[in-house]
């Protein structure tokens, strides 16, 4: 407790004086609950000041009443700049143990709740979606046993009563399959018009349906595709090879087909499908088309509309082409943990193509 | 990038002298609200805070005074304002607003530190304007003495003359803030008058 020296001042008044000050206090102390309570009037303030200006303790009272305390405004500058500093760089909260028996008690109810509903998965075998968002690589091991790389932007849902008779699944984007070989229960993909049927294999697969077509390369094993359109016509695939399906024949090979493609087979539609062999760059161990699981991008002859959608799903950007760009040329090459910016220098140079970029959209032109 | 445009700012503002932050109207403060909710501009908060942090520091330590804690209360409470985020619009009356958030963290830190043994917060001295020294002197003593007579007005009274006097709230304000009437606010004030004035001996 603070102490405080007693009030020592003597103020001599006469009678006469003490009866008219009575009078003037008690206006005094009127007028200043009216100011405080903000009702006073013009008038009326002019009156409390020259009461206060008239008695030195009504003057410190008036003062102490109006004036709030003068506060150091360096104290105040620190406490900001203190403060900012927690805006900045927020410390987690200190947990009292109260709060730690909470968490846990929360946690135990969400874990609960995790094995009432895994076990009610393994029961009904509900739809379960694996996916990843544009500019991520994940890999996922599916209940059977097989394993998935999921390149930017694909999903994965399984079948109902996946695992059960059946392992049927629904697939878009790219993905690097290497499926558990179980010859009772086939692999069966459904890749948005082409269906992918596999016994036990590692195959690489994009279909990614605004590029409209379907890509399958085989590593190893063997795969079948069949065409939602065509459903008779099983495509078979060796090790060592490549099938691409274009929706449209017309769009393959920009406009007209490949002058000099390995292999062709017109399906029935407007459906085309092209061999090739697997590509194996000189410096890389695996095949090009598996090498995004590698981290490295790769552009094996595409056209500009698919190294468009590859920059796209790689970096999480939005890639624009303007109507006159020329859809005839190729671009071929291999980038690793390079940014997107210099990926985009490289192309410009070698390809005489420009681009602008604003934030996350990139505009390509001739 | 915002970092860096924040420190710039900061460092900007704090050369600026001239700011003026003890005489923000309603006005100032509505405008430099939704300035923080949706530009989130930190120089805007850093007036707003600036304002409000010694009214709120000396609300709060009527209630928690440890200086330490009430500083702590008040930032927790700032924080909360700034956390507030687009929502900080919303917000009708931020002196009734803060303050009210200022006196439930008093409170609950002032039972969540219980073990704690308060020492009286020592009010700073008054440097008086008046011109002689005795003068001076009488002015300092006066002013220790209300000091003291607003130390030992009853809990409730002092925090609503404290709202009024240091916080220019209206009586409307304190009521809110305080959970009572105007006329109970009224009440107070008078109280509070009257004691201080018995305590100069007018």
């Amino acid at each position: 407790m603070a102490t405080f020296s007693r009030c020592t001042v003597f103020i001599r008044v006469t009678p006469g004086n003490v009866i008219m000050m009575d009078a003037e206090n008690r206006r005094f102390a009127l007028l200043l609950e009216d100011f405080m309570a903000g009702r006073i009037s013009a008038r009326d303030r002019e009156e409390l000041e020259r009461l206060a200006g008239t008695d030195p303790r009504r003057k410190a009272l008036y003062e102490a009443c109006v004036t709030p305390l003068p506060q150091s405004r360096d104290e105040s500058l620190s406490a900001f700049e203190r403060h900012w500093q927690l805006i900045e760089n927020p410390i987690p909260p200190i947990r009292t143990p109260w709060i730690r028996w909470k968490v846990a008690a929360v946690a135990a109810v969400v874990l609960m709740a995790v094995g009432i509903v895994g076990y009610q998965w393994f029961q009904d075998s509900a739809p379960k979606r694996y996916f990843t968002e544009l500019g991520q690589r994940r890999q996922f091991k599916l209940p059977d046993g097989t394993t998935v790389w999921l390149n930017g932007g694909s999903s994965l849902t399984l079948g109902k009563d996946y695992n059960k008779g059946h392992r049927h699944i629904i697939f878009r984007g790219e993905g690097l399959f290497d499926i558990k070989a179980d010859p009772t229960r086939p692999f069966q993909i459904d890749a948005g018009g082409a269906a992918v049927s596999v016994l036990g294999t590692v195959f690489n697969l994009r279909a990614y349906e605004e590029e409209g077509r379907v890509e399958t390369t085989l590593i190893s094993g063997k795969v079948a595709l069949t065409l939602a359109s065509d459903p008779e016509n099983r495509i078979m695939l060796d090790p060592g090879k490549k099938v691409v399906i274009h929706k449209d024949r017309l769009l393959a090979g920009g406009g007209r087909l490949d002058i000099n493609p390995p292999a062709q087979s017109t399906l029935s539609g407007e459906e085309v499908a092209i061999f090739s062999d697997m590509k194996v760059d000189e410096n890389e161990q695996v095949a090009n088309d598996v090498l995004w699981t590698s981290n490295k991008l790769v552009f094996d002859g595409d056209q500009l509309d698919v190294v468009a959608s590859k920059l796209t799903k790689w970096y999480g950007v939005d890639v624009q082409l303007t109507a006159d760009v020329n859809p005839a040329l190729k671009f071929s090459g291999i980038f690793e943990d390079l940014p997107l910016d210099s990926v985009l220098q490289t192309l410009a140079y070698t390809g005489s193509i420009r681009f602008k970029r604003d934030g996350d959209v990139i505009v390509i032109t001739n | 990038m915002r970092v860096i445009y924040y420190i710039f700012v900061l460092t900007m503002a704090n050369h600026r002298h001239t700011l003026e932050v003890d005489s923000l109207t309603d006005d100032d403060i509505a405008s430099l609200q939704r300035r923080v909710a949706y530009d989130r501009d930190p120089l805007a908060y850093r007036q707003l805070f600036l304002f409000f942090h010694p009214l709120a520091l000396r609300f709060c330590l009527h209630y928690l005074p440890i200086r330490e804690l009430a500083e702590e209360a008040v930032s927790d409470v700032m924080l909360k304002v700034w956390g507030l985020d687009n929502r900080l619009a919303n917000v009708r009356n931020l002196r009734v607003y803060i303050l009210t958030a200022v006196k439930n963290k008093a409170l609950d830190y002032r039972d969540s530190h219980r073990k704690y043994q308060y020492t009286e917060e020592i009010s700073p001295d008054l440097a008086a304007d008046s011109a002689s020294p005795e003068e001076l002197v009488i002015a300092a003593e006066y002013a220790r003495a209300i000091d003291q007579a607003i130390d030992n007005l009853p809990p409730k009274c002092k925090a609503v003359f404290l709202l009024v006097r240091e916080s220019k709230a209206s009586y409307r304000e304190a009521a809110e803030i305080m959970g009572i009437s105007e006329n109970t606010v009224s009440r107070h004030i008078q109280t509070a008058v009257k004691q201080l004035s018995a305590a100069l001996g007018i």
